[in-house]
């Protein structure tokens, strides 16, 4: 029986380790630490950061965990952990080159099964972008992939153009990351057969590529197949890019190839979440430099990320991006914009210093909520139905005025919302964390709302692989903190004040007010039933004026009744900064009296 | 964990940097020249070598396979190549003309596509023509009276290298012409059947920047000029790489930049303020003809103002900002650091060469000043220079990660990086043992410092910097 469960994280700036113990009331967090990663110089070696995370941990949990320099396991008398389980995301995770034929088909169907697989996607090669042959050459010889995708034409279909774009890469002949001594792996996803052709315009670079076949990512142009180029690119990054990072092949043998990208990771998570909820969810990992979104939309599981968007090194442009009104929307009262402004620029080029007043943390949530309204447009921007494809309409259909290409992500469908990442997971008060994933993502229906409160997801996901009942019960015992669920009516724009809904809940019924944000506290955990009633015009998400009972639990925060229209809008009663002040008061995220004095100056 | 800083600020330094051109062209300057700041290194007349697309099947008047271009072939990538040089060879039987494939210009063979039967040869600028005649209507075999049917630009247009500029499909092929350079088309002559593209020339030098000596040279691209002096980083800057006299116009590091003091005096100088310069002092400053802004710091709304547009992610030093501004400590009214405050005023009236090219992660890139000394010449050939801290070009992109952090000890001078202390100095009185709660409930490391105004006051760990260079009170 396990009893002991180490994980490790290895990010771009920190290493964490969290042990888990099997105690008598079931699995728990019996310890963490965070030091910073060593993968870059002086020490070149993630070993040292991770060794050092371990001694931090035994004299914070009592545990013996190392033997020396070597990990102590369950073989050893007793002492030590019975698994280990490793996400990494060290080095600026896995950097990728794709390539296809066209950009909004086979090149966009190529990025979307590289940033499903954890990667980041450094650029994309179509044969009908905008830059000439020389300026594709040039670019993928600048860059320093750790992979590259290749795809493009169906089964059947275009061999030449196929070849051409292959041998633009051939041509190009990247030099890796690490170094001349590694050979890149090329994954071609396309044409089954151009393999020939493919073969061909490599055969002379043997000893620097190392190419790889696999499942055509668009066999017709009706249908995407992602994971066999997901698979493709994870079990490469295992056993070429992984273990040619310093210190990393005795971290991958430590952890008995236990080892996952950490998006990847999320994503496992994600997919058990969205099994539990019987439907689509949305996660979001909000980075310093950049933000993940993560969807599970009717069973498949879609990435993006936002590589300029972040709460750190990214704040500058979050600010240019967002611009500056949309960020002091937010803020209750009268702000001057210079503060903002320095503020957001200076915690970009000191990325790690804290809030210690409430405005600057206002400030910080702000931004944060700007942060989630940006990249979940750019998810759905990349997360559409296939292009350029038959569909045959009923009449249904044309009124509905949907047309190919249209995103995937439907917010009334979104049954969660699970968010992690320092400002999320750490917010002081459960109700900020509520309040950012709410205004920012500003879900629709009924939606539950989730945070990672000790950045244990990645590790869950891990954990899938190896016991699923062990990680089922970290996951809802230590991992995710449910904050409640939010109500939010959709429908045309009322006065405010005007009922929209009726939410009954055990029998007492409360209402949702146009223009108003409401919080019903709940006891955690305590379950009951829920009878929302919308009014006519309005939809809950099962239709225009029709109602929706279902059992819940509560949460931290209690439930949320949002009657302030998508997208939101801030109404001019008491001018539109008093509104949000009202809001937040109603909400109970910052100190009564610090909105108090915000609004009266 | 505090932040250590690891911003230099270095009083005398040896400093090399590199001076390239982007291609080729004539380098000017000897080893053991003494430059200026403004002394051309090596200049070229062409931006980069364009390049000459050959296409077999054009060439050859046949489809074409990668057996064939394989078999064809006598050159390969990367192979130099003289105009007018066989680089492939056909002949379809015995019977058959041998049919050659000439190279149009010197140059090297950038690329050869295998499925395509495109070769790209990159031109070699300086042996490049001002113009290039295409003989357009023999490449497509079509009369040359007829040229203007098939030609895809006219007189006056502006064309880029590798564009298409006259096709002919036929019921079996279709043949293509490509522009061998950037210009524009001077003239589509029916006479002759030819597109005449004449060059747009343009004059590009790479200057010595710095007050120094040329070490060593790169051929035809540039040299390597180094110097001995005071180097100064900052912590933002936007604009590229100016030189001029330093002006002092504070009275001190915390003091800031005085408007009154900007005057006509200022033109081509690079101004140095104390703790921050006003969006009026900045506009004065600009309208005055002062190139440079050296400051502790400035509101990002009036570095906006002077950009014109929002900044962005990435790297900043190429924006079009007639005004290269270095914010030594951050955004906001914040001291000078008094190390960089002493040397400034101890170098006023003297020559600075300032780059505010700034680079957040990925690679970070600091805002920079440097100073020569006054006997830099001489200093370069003392023995004891090696004894110095050397900024070599290699340094110029920092291989240290983005942050590196630092435990505070008892005694220990500290600043304050975050609001409501931001940018005040003191000593470090006592640090927490275990965490506390801040006013905005985060619950953190904490640190009580006794503030240079003799307040003591708790700050989060986090939200503090440790400097090397300082001492234990």
């Amino acid at each position: 029986m396990l009893t002991k469960i180490l994980a490790v994280d290895v990010g771009s700036t920190t290493t964490k380790t969290v042990l888990f113990k099997r105690e008598n009331e079931g699995w728990k967090v019996v310890g963490k630490t965070s030091v910073p990663t060593t993968v870059e110089e002086p020490n070149l070696d993630v070993m040292v950061g991770l060794r050092n995370a371990l001694i931090k941990l035994q004299e914070r949990t009592g545990e013996q965990l190392l033997d020396g320099s070597r990990l102590l396991t369950a073989t050893d008398g007793g002492e030590g952990v019975d698994v280990l389980t490793v996400t990494s995301s060290a080095g600026g995770g896995l950097q990728m080159v794709v390539a296809g034929l066209v950009k909004e088909l086979t090149a966009e169907s190529a990025e979307r099964a590289a940033l499903g697989a954890g990667a980041i996607v450094v650029d994309v090669i179509a044969m009908d972008d905008s830059r000439s042959l020389i300026e594709k050459i040039h670019t993928v010889k600048r860059i320093r992939p750790d992979m590259v995708l290749i795809t493009g034409g169906t089964d059947g279909g275009n061999i030449s153009d196929v070849a051409a774009i292959a041998e633009v890469i051939a041509v190009a002949s990247p030099e890796p990351r690490f170094g001349k001594q590694f050979k890149l792996p090329i994954i071609f996803a396309g044409n089954v057969e151009a393999r020939p052709f493919i073969e061909r315009i490599f055969q002379d670079q043997a000893d620097r590529v190392y190419l790889v076949y696999t499942d055509n990512i668009r066999p017709v142009l009706e249908k995407e197949v992602l994971e066999p180029a997901r698979k493709a690119i994870h079990d490469l990054f295992l056993e070429h890019v992984m273990m040619h990072a310093p210190g990393y092949p005795t971290l991958v043998s430590w952890a008995d190839g236990r080892v996952r990208p950490t998006p990847v990771a999320v994503g496992n998570g994600l997919m058990y979440i969205s099994e539990e909820q019987e439907g689509d969810v949305i996660g979001v990992d909000v980075g310093g430099a950049t933000t993940d979104v993560f969807s599970v939309i009717e069973g498949e599981f879609y990435r993006t990320v936002s590589a300029n968007l972040g709460m750190s090194y990214s704040m500058g442009n979050v600010l240019g991006e967002a611009g500056i009104d949309n960020v002091m929307r937010w803020l209750p009262g009268e702000w001057d914009e210079n503060v903002i402004r320095n503020w957001n620029f200076n915690k970009m080029i000191r990325p790690t210093s804290l809030p210690q007043t409430v405005e600057e943390l206002m400030l910080e949530q702000a931004v944060c909520k700007e942060v989630l309204r940006l990249s979940l447009a750019h998810h759905k921007s990349l997360i559409r139905g296939l292009r350029g494809i038959h569909v045959e309409r009923t009449i249904g259909d044309i009124f509905k005025q949907e047309e190919t290409g249209a995103t995937l992500v439907d917010m009334m469908e979104i049954r969660a919302i699970v968010g992690t990442g320092g400002a999320l997971s750490y917010a002081p008060r459960r109700n900020q964390a509520a309040m950012i994933m709410v205004d920012g993502f500003q879900p629709e229906g009924i939606t539950d709302l989730y945070v990672d409160s000790q950045f244990l997801l990645p590790h869950i996901g891990v954990l899938m692989d190896v016991d699923r009942d062990i990680a089922r019960e970290i996951l809802w015992g230590e991992c995710l903190a449910f904050l409640g669920t939010c109500i939010a009516p959709v429908g045309p724009r009322a006065s405010v004040g005007r009922v929209i809904t009726e939410v009954k809940i055990d029998g007492e019924v409360h209402q949702v007010v146009s223009g108003e944000v409401k919080v019903i506290p709940t006891k955690n955990l305590e379950k009951f039933s829920m009878e929302v009633i919308p009014t006519r015009n309005y939809d809950v998400g099962a239709g225009p004026g029709v109602r929706v009972s279902k059992e819940s639990i509560g949460g931290v925060t209690g439930i949320i009744l949002d009657g302030r229209s998508r997208p939101i809008i801030f109404p001019d009663v008491y001018n539109g900064q008093k509104s949000v002040a009202r809001w937040y008061k109603t909400m109970g995220v910052y100190p009564d009296e610090v909105l108090d004095s915000l609004t009266r100056r | 964990m505090a932040l250590l800083s690891t911003v230099k600020i270095l009083e005398k330094t040896r400093i090399e940097k590199e001076r390239r051109l982007p291609t080729p062209g004539e380098v000017i300057v000897e080893v053991g020249d003494v430059v200026q700041p403004d002394t051309v290194i090596a200049n070229t007349e062409f931006i980069k070598g364009n390049p000459y697309v050959i296409d077999l099947r054009s060439e050859l008047k046949r489809p074409i396979d990668m057996d064939l271009v394989d078999s064809i072939l006598l050159k390969k990538e990367g192979d130099s190549v003289k105009a007018q040089e066989v680089i492939a060879r056909y002949q379809k039987n015995f019977w058959s003309p041998i049919i050659e494939v000439k190279s149009p210009c010197d140059g090297v063979i950038e690329y050869i596509s295998r499925v395509n039967g495109q070769i790209v040869i990159r031109e070699d600028p300086r042996s490049a023509k001002p113009l290039s005649i295409v003989a357009a209507a023999s490449r497509l075999d079509i009369p040359p009276r007829m040229l203007r049917m098939f030609t895809r630009v006219k007189e006056g247009d502006f064309v880029n290298e590798g564009q298409i500029i006259a096709a002919a499909s036929g019921p079996t092929r279709v043949d293509f012409v490509y522009a061998p350079m950037s210009g524009v088309v001077e003239k589509i002559c029916t006479m002759s059947g030819t597109i005449t593209i004449s060059r747009v020339i343009k004059h590009v030098e790479v200057m010595a920047y710095l007050m120094g000596v040329v070490k060593s040279i790169i051929p035809h691209y540039g040299a390597v000029v180094e110097t001995v002096g005071s180097y100064i980083q900052g912590m933002f800057g936007i604009g590229y790489e100016v030189s001029g006299e330093l002006m002092l116009l504070s009275d001190g590091s915390d003091q800031p930049l005085s408007e009154e003091g900007i005057n006509d005096d200022v033109r081509g100088k690079i101004l140095v303020g104390g703790s921050f310069a006003s969006l009026e002092a900045v506009e004065k400053a600009r309208e005055k003809g002062a190139v440079g802004l050296i400051v502790g710091g400035m509101d990002q709304k009036s570095m906006v103002s002077v950009l014109g547009q929002e900044m962005r992610a990435g790297i900043t030093g190429y924006e079009e900002s007639d005004l290269t501004i270095i914010l030594l400590e951050g955004f906001g009214e914040i001291p000078m650091s008094q190390d960089a405050w002493n040397i400034l005023s101890k170098n006023d009236g003297k020559v600075a060469s300032i780059n505010g090219t700034t680079q957040i992660r990925a690679g970070v890139i600091r805002p920079e000043i440097i100073i020569a000394a006054d006997d830099f010449d001489k200093a370069l050939k003392d023995p004891s220079i090696e004894k110095l801290p050397f900024i070599s070009k290699e340094e110029y992109v920092e291989s240290l990660p983005p942050v590196v952090f630092a435990e505070v000890q008892k005694g220990v001078r500290v600043r304050c990086t975050r609001p409501p202390y931001f940018g005040m100095w003191g000593v470090v009185e006592d640090v927490s043992p275990t965490p506390e709660k801040l006013e905005s409930e985060i619950v953190t490391e904490i640190v009580t410092v006794k503030l240079d105004d003799g307040r003591v006051v708790k700050v989060p760990e986090a939200n503090l910097e440790v400097f090397p260079e300082k001492g234990f009170d």
